[in-house]
């Protein structure tokens, strides 16, 4: 073949040019530390990206559902130990005044302290995280017992999403648990603690004894459902370990379709950069063959 | 023939080896100018005379001056121009396109949706918190604004890409112009039989300039005028005059601009150059990406807001809307004789398919409401009264006579996703309005419709693909990518092949100052050889005058 210098200045022009280009791109994707810059570079990994970026954000706010779900059931428990010590302490004052040695004026202090430990009962029922009552269903800005125990909550039992197309349910109304509705042999144990407080103002004993059997329904009322909001937690823990699994998985995928390889970059940098310099030299070598120079 | 006639003789040598000189110097000033073609001096023999029964011959004749050239490789490198001017424009334009939706920076719609499902679980984890609720329609906020963005973005790049189609179009029309001055000048100057070498370069360069954008046909007549086609088959260039472009712009093609040969519209007949390259990407991939995300902006308006209506705000406020309310618009074609006009309303959200829709009149009182998406007729009439409602997939349409009723051949263009991402915004304003309750009022705590809501981003609600909001999306990203990457490819493929018919017109017509070089020596013994013919006779000369 002919050949002209117009051939080999286009010739080493475009490979010059051609040569910067694939430098520039591995300078790109060293910098920014991911083979996928643009949709172009791998459009089915950008579409899959895409899609996995948006699987860790649902994980990542299925595990924040999850937190807030433990707090809200650890507020619950707190409440409701408290309303298990104080039920406790509410059967020994039953036991101790419905032995004989007890007299009217025992029994008359003794309602004193129930009378209080009453309003105890009442100010758990009327827990609150944040702003919201605990106990009061989806009317959470309403206070669900007055002083005499009257519910003004509803039945609805509160729920969020704790993975796909898993609703969890959390929230516990303040009905079920004080006062028996919805569980089969549920009992209204602040009516129990009024009666309670009545027979021993009336010092009488029939009705002071039956309160030791109505107490122990309460206890065990609470103790239900205190293991149904273990189960729950338990749930809850399996859940975040399922998810776990799933986002480093989901990481482990995402990284391999956009993270570059940072090895094969370092040596693509080098093999590139020789190429470069390699052509560079051929091109101030090739340019100085003219047998102009030697025509004198 | 005597000694004078051997100087006669040395004389046509001294004058051949100057005009090769000559040509050889015209040559190495050349050497680096794209369009020209070597020249080379043909030299013959002179005629011979006869003396005494031998032919003697009479020295040597510069006969012509010729350019190297191959006719043939030159009509390749005009098609590979054509492809490569299409394949440039087109992958400019395509990795503008991908750089607008380019979403690995983490700024993209993609986010922005993925945080607005985050902020409606918070929502509906404490359904009565006001921080919450603020936090969501801020995040409702940014997405609206990545949307418009986009959707900003796209028209300015359309624009601009109309704009320049334009430019093209006053490129060719000034190159076509100029070929056909040439065209007079090559005529006039190649009369007399001689070629008109470097005139011819020059054409040849800008030929080589207006295949690089519109697909062009090169005839050359006898008279060495050139007559070409452009857009397969309109003439642009006969003899010296011209036949200009034009662009106007198409009322049924959202107003970008048509291109025009007189008066005919050739915007479909253009097949190659960068003008295709850039009709293409303005009506193919720009329209295409615009269509599909006014799509998406307009499911998530009609799905957000069909839920957000039936639920209930803290303050019992219900029938909202969460998303600004979609515009229906309805469009009379500008090819429709009568003087009939409509108005367009949406009557059921949830019965919308977002597809697109014709009401096609076959005579003034008969028409049919076609869905232009699938073809499908969803309605249709033979008693068209003015003023009366047209229903379909909730949908009411009403079209009341002007100057005259409908004529047949009528077409209103229905569409209710036009402008979706454009108007694509939010709302509510107050925060305590956010109907994340289903039931009656009063109720703070109650999640269920916002649960719904949450729904909605695993419910394949885009009814034409099947598809979720970010599965839609993040089809249209890849296939934008893929289009983009296609484009580069043929690109860099053509720009292979460009090279290489360069490289043998180079080869064949390029100029090499090495072998000038060597010719420039030759020509210079040649010269010298003469000279010495001269001084050789020169002594004779004096020999046969001193002779006593």
């Amino acid at each position: 073949m002919r050949v002209t210098n117009n051939m080999l200045f286009d010739l080493l022009t475009n490979e010059l040019l051609r040569s910067n280009e694939r430098l520039l791109g591995t300078y790109e994707t060293l910098s920014s530390g991911k083979k996928v810059n643009r949709p172009s570079d791998d459009p089915v990994a950008a579409s899959g990206i895409l899609d996995y970026k948006k699987i860790l954000a649902n994980l990542d706010q299925y595990k924040r559902n999850i937190q807030f779900a433990e707090e809200y059931l650890a507020n619950t428990e707190t409440a409701l130990s408290e309303v298990t010590n104080t039920l406790s302490r509410l059967r020994e004052l039953a036991v101790e005044q419905a032995s004989d040695s007890a007299t009217a004026e025992t029994r008359l202090n003794a309602s004193y302290e129930v009378d209080t430990l009453f309003n105890g009962l009442i100010a758990a029922g009327n827990t609150r995280f944040g702003d919201r009552y605990l106990f009061s269903g989806y009317l959470t800005t309403t206070q669900p017992f007055d002083t005499s125990g009257t519910y003004s909550g509803d039945n609805n039992e509160s729920t969020l999403k704790i993975g796909q197309g898993i609703t969890f349910t959390y929230g516990i109304t303040g009905n079920k648990i004080f006062k028996g509705v919805g569980t089969t042999g549920g009992v209204d144990i602040y009516t129990i603690v009024q009666n309670f407080s009545t027979a021993l103002q009336a010092n009488n004993e029939t009705n002071i004894q039956a309160a030791i059997a109505t107490l122990d329904s309460s206890i065990s009322q609470i103790n239900d459902i205190v293991a149904e909001l273990g189960a729950r937690l338990n749930r809850l823990e399996s859940q975040k370990e399922v998810i776990g699994g799933f986002r480093v998985e989901a990481e482990i995928i995402l990284s391999g379709m956009e993270d570059a390889d940072m090895t094969d970059v370092s040596i693509e940098l080098a093999m590139n950069q020789t190429s470069l310099e390699a052509l560079q030299l051929a091109t101030s070598k090739v340019l100085e063959l003219n047998i102009f120079r030697f025509i004198r | 023939m005597g000694l004078s006639g051997i100087l006669d003789l040395s004389k046509t040598a001294l004058l051949a080896a100057q005009f090769s000189m000559r040509t050889a110097s015209h040559n190495i000033a050349n050497a680096s100018n794209p369009n020209y073609t070597r020249q080379r001096v043909i030299l013959s023999a002179g005629v011979p005379i006869t003396i005494g029964g031998n032919s003697v011959g009479t020295g040597v004749r510069a006969t012509d001056i010729e350019r190297v050239y191959d006719s043939f490789l030159g009509l390749q490198i005009v098609d590979a121009n054509e492809t490569m001017g299409r394949y440039d424009a087109l992958e400019g334009a395509l990795s503008r396109l991908e750089g607008i939706f380019n979403d690995s920076q983490g700024l993209g719609l993609g986010d922005a949706l993925n945080d607005l499902f985050s902020s409606l679980q918070d929502v509906s984890n404490d359904p009565s918190s006001y921080s919450a609720r603020t936090v969501l329609l801020s995040k409702a906020r940014t997405l609206a604004d990545r949307i418009n963005d986009l959707d900003d973005r796209t028209r300015k790049e359309i624009e601009n890409l109309d704009k320049q189609i334009k430019g093209r179009v006053d490129e060719i029309n000034s190159i076509s112009t100029r070929i056909a001055s040439l065209n007079e000048k090559i005529q006039l100057s190649e009369a007399g039989g001689e070629t008109a070498n470097d005139l011819r370069d020059e054409r040849e360069g800008l030929i080589r300039e207006l295949s690089g954008k519109i697909d062009i046909t090169v005839l050359e007549g006898g008279d060495g005028q050139v007559t070409i086609l452009a857009a397969g088959g309109n003439s642009i260039v006969a003899g010296n005059s011209t036949t200009k472009l034009s662009v106007s712009k198409d009322p049924d093609n959202n107003n970008y601009y048509d291109v025009l040969l007189g008066s005919r519209n050739i915007t479909d007949d253009i097949s190659s150059g960068s003008l295709k390259g850039l009709l293409d990407a303005r009506d193919v991939n720009f329209q295409d990406t615009l269509n599909r995300l006014e799509t998406l902006a307009a499911s998530i308006t009609k799905e957000f807001n069909v839920i957000h209506r039936a639920g209930y705000g803290l303050d019992s406020s219900t029938g909202n809307d969460f998303f600004t309310a979609l515009s229906p618009s309805v469009t009379a074609k500008s090819t429709n004789t009568g003087g009939a006009a409509a108005t367009v309303s949406i009557q059921t959200l949830s019965s919308l398919t977002l597809d697109e829709y014709e009401i096609r009149f076959s005579s003034a009182t008969t028409f049919s409401v076609v869905n232009a998406t699938d073809g499908t007729v969803v309605s249709s009439g033979n008693s068209y009264t003015s003023g009366a409602n047209i229903d379909f997939d909730g949908i009411r349409v009403v079209v009341t006579d002007g100057s005259t009723g409908p004529q047949p051949g009528d077409v209103f263009k229905v569409s209710v996703t036009d402008g979706a991402a454009q108007n694509f915004g939010v709302s509510l304003t107050a925060a305590n309005k956010f109907a994340a309750a289903a039931n009656s009022s009063g109720v703070p705590g109650d999640n269920t419709n916002v649960l719904s809501m949450i729904n909605l981003e695993d419910t394949n609600v885009l009814s034409n693909s099947g598809a979720t909001f970010s599965a839609y999306y993040s089809s249209l990203i890849s296939d934008i990518g893929m289009a983009s990457g296609e484009a580069a490819v043929n690109r860099g493929a053509q720009e292979i092949v460009l090279e290489e018919l360069n490289r043998y017109r180079s080869s064949v017509s390029g100029v090499s100052l090495d072998e000038e070089a060597t010719n420039l020596l030759k020509y210079q013994y040649a010269y010298e050889a003469a000279a010495k013919v001269i001084t050789v006779v020169d002594s004779m000369m004096e020999t046969i005058i001193n002779l006593r």
